[in-house]
């Protein structure tokens, strides 16, 4: 079965080349627990709210913020296979950026850095050590990487601008003595218990390689590397709500989500 | 009962008794127990300088003597020859300077090196060189070719910087134009070192002293120097030293050579797709008239050349044609033309099997500039060459045609999957132009690398198949 019968996605003219973009509303993505808390508190995403809590963030105008997630191909300087972004303006817009082979990987880096370059707050989960680092390293090795600008990565190039909610999660949770027991603070934890959700039957993040390997090498059909991007494409969305939450819980009582 | 004129005096473990005509007895841990007698400090001196000039070294004894007399300084715990010496006033071996002979080496007076110095290197020309104007000075390389005796006694004693600094001071600095620790910033050179190594230039072969351009040539020096000169980078290896420098792993930089050879094949495999699809399809193209199949076995192509003497293969083979494909960044050097000469020149050399070689092709590419110097001269011996330029246009149109009339033919292709035809023109581009080449051989890019050989050779194997069993 091919990816664009599974997705029903659209493809983008992106630069020369083709690239294989999915589009779609907070509505189309199922991700129950993390949905439903995100349209209760969409308040809380707007500038003055985010400000407050975010002191860094006082400094963009207000425009568009880009909640930003990867997908790789395995350890160290291995390729990315796919990049989701959560735009947030006055609507809510979440897209996949898909490299269907290694020869699509240029097209994609040179998309992500359009995308974050431009943007006025980029927020991540362990992006100051995982998604900017090796999003700076694949840029580098195809030599995309902005060079008169006088920065060597992404997240100097991004500076104040980058907010990294793996902080604020480590922090806000080590505190509270609910969750002493948590094992890691992976995104997938971290949203089971703010949000009290499950993902049933999603992909692991270790086949995801794999999988990717297998979909480019044609040993297996398109719907496993469908579940892949729908599970970026999650992640994104649990992004956005992590930090409705993080700028909702000075107002909170005790105890409730 | 001990002499009325000896004193004995307590040195922590130690004690000495000091003897009336100056002579000690050493008593304590690790010595016998009748103690160890050393003469007076005077006899001593006496002893090592009598030794230094006679043998320019001092013997066991001396050195025995010296151990001892240590242990009568304050705080020693073991013997030290050297503060025994200080102690009684012994000077240290003379060191050697250009005026003494040595095992029968030459030597010069230093106001005979400091003439022929200013002889070579005249006054006013310095002067006007260390001023910036514009002056031919001659090199040092030329100055030891010249007075090599003289260059010899200066480095036998010394650094040749050192000789010629004091003579004409900042001269050395500018005319040997090897950096000094002082202008080496590792920062610099890092960031230096990992904009080359991403643009693809190998740092890490030996052609590159010869070969490199001027910028590869300051780097390998840089790291060289420091290499000799910085503590830190005393022990590494070359290679580990950039590791250290730029954080890039070891591994990766050694399998630039990997990368280079992944991509001279997909050189190789986009020559063969053109020629294979041309055939099956029935384009025509500008340089072969009777397109054959393209054999890559080496058994078919192997050669024999330079008069019988040596076996080559050949990249390809069509028909009696040899096929040779380059791709790189780098210019030809006189000796890999002559090569080339000898290898391709037509009706000169033999396939293995024993057909003559009536014709050769040398399909480069890469930017002209790499080739013009190799192109005149295979132009000469016969040799038919086809520019990059010549090549692409050709592979537009079969490109074309390819998406006309085989997309879906091609699209089918499930192993490796294929997206849309123009991928193949794609990968040419990335190969011939020698940026993405740069990037193209890096670690990084294995994946890439074997992404588009698989995909060129399946590509390839279905224009195999349409041409043996037909649509």
């Amino acid at each position: 079965m091919e990816l664009e019968e599974i997705l029903g996605n659209k493809i983008k003219i992106f630069g020369e080349n083709q690239l294989f973009v999915v589009e779609r509303t907070l509505d189309e993505i199922k991700h129950p627990g993390v949905i439903d808390y995100l349209n209760q508190h969409k308040s809380f995403l707007k500038k003055e709210k985010l400000e407050k809590r975010f002191h860094s963030l006082k400094q963009i105008p207000e425009k568009e913020i880009i909640f930003y997630d990867i997908e790789t191909c395995g350890l160290n300087d291995a390729p990315i296979s796919m990049a989701s972004f959560l735009k947030l303006n006055h609507s809510i817009k979440v897209e996949c950026a898909f490299a269907r082979d290694f020869l699509e990987e240029k097209t994609l880096l040179q998309h992500i850095l359009k995308t974050l370059a431009s943007a006025n707050a980029v927020v991540t989960y362990n992006g100051s050590s995982f998604d900017l680092d090796r999003t700076t390293k694949r840029l580098r090795a195809y030599g995309l990487f902005p060079k008169n600008e006088g920065h060597t990565t992404l997240r100097t190039l991004l500076g104040h601008r980058h907010l990294d909610l793996l902080t604020f999660a480590r922090d806000l949770i080590s505190k509270d003595p609910e969750y002493t027991s948590l094992k890691d603070y992976s995104l997938q934890t971290v949203e089971k218990i703010l949000f009290k959700t499950h993902r049933e039957k999603e992909i692991t993040g270790k086949r995801i390689p794999e999988a990717y390997r297998d979909f480019v090498s044609g040993k297996k059909d398109a719907s496993e590397i469908a579940d892949v991007i729908e599970h970026n494409l999650r992640d994104v969305v649990t992004l956005s709500a992590l930090l409705a939450y993080f700028c909702e819980a000075p107002y909170r009582t005790r105890g409730s989500p | 009962m001990p002499h009325p004129s000896t004193t004995i005096t307590e040195n922590g473990h130690y004690t000495i008794r000091n003897h009336a005509r100056g002579g000690k007895t050493i008593y304590g841990p690790h010595l016998r127990k009748r103690g160890v007698y050393i003469p007076s400090d005077e006899k001593i001196r006496k002893r090592g300088l009598k030794e230094y000039n006679n043998n320019k070294k001092l013997s066991k004894t001396t050195m025995t003597y010296l151990g001892y007399r240590s242990l009568a300084e304050p705080n020693i715990t073991k013997r030290e020859v050297n503060i025994a010496r200080k102690a009684i006033g012994l000077r240290g071996p003379k060191r050697k300077n250009s005026l003494e002979h040595n095992n029968g080496e030459y030597y010069i007076r230093p106001d005979e090196i400091k003439r022929t110095i200013t002889s070579f290197w005249k006054h006013e020309k310095v002067q006007r060189y260390l001023n910036g104007q514009k002056q031919n000075l001659p090199r040092i390389v030329d100055f030891e070719k010249q007075f090599r005796s003289v260059y010899n006694c200066i480095i036998r004693t010394g650094r040749f910087g050192d000789t010629l600094e004091s003579i004409y001071p900042g001269l050395y600095a500018l005319l040997s134009k090897r950096t000094n620790s002082e202008t080496i910033n590792p920062r610099q050179l890092a960031e230096d070192l990992k904009f080359t190594l991403y643009t693809g230039n190998n740092l890490l072969t030996r052609g590159c002293l010869e070969k490199g351009t001027p910028e590869e040539k300051r780097l390998k020096n840089q790291i060289l120097f420091m290499m000799h000169h910085f503590p830190k980078y005393r022990k590494l290896s070359f290679c580990k030293s950039i590791t250290k420098l730029t954080g890039i792993p070891e591994s990766e930089l050694k399998d630039i050579s990997n990368g280079i050879q992944q991509c001279a094949q997909i050189g190789e495999k986009i020559t063969q797709l053109y020629f294979t699809w041309a055939l099956a399809t029935g384009l025509k193209n500008p340089w072969i008239t009777n397109l054959g199949i393209y054999e890559t076995e080496q058994s078919r192509t192997a050669y024999i050349y330079d008069s019988q003497k040596h076996l080559g293969i050949a990249d390809r083979r069509i028909g009696d044609l040899a096929i040779e494909v380059k791709i790189g960044k780098r210019k030809f050097s006189p000796e890999s033309i002559d090569t080339l000469c000898s290898k391709y020149t037509p009706n000169e050399n033999r396939w293995e099997s024993g057909e003559i070689i009536p014709d050769s092709f040398i399909f480069f590419h890469m930017d002209e500039q790499f080739h013009s110097l190799a192109s005149p001269v295979l132009k000469n011996v016969g040799i038919r060459y086809v520019k990059k330029e010549a090549f692409r246009p050709e592979l537009i149109n079969l490109v074309n045609l390819l998406e006309k009339d085989y997309s879906s033919e091609i699209l089918d292709i499930q192993m490796p999957r294929i997206h849309k035809v123009s991928s193949l023109l794609d990968i040419y581009e990335e190969i011939s132009d020698p940026t993405n080449l740069g990037f193209l051989m890096m670690n990084k890019l294995r994946d890439r690398r074997e992404f588009m050989l698989d995909l060129l050779n399946e590509v390839i194997s279905l224009g195999e198949h349409r041409i043996n069993h037909g649509a």
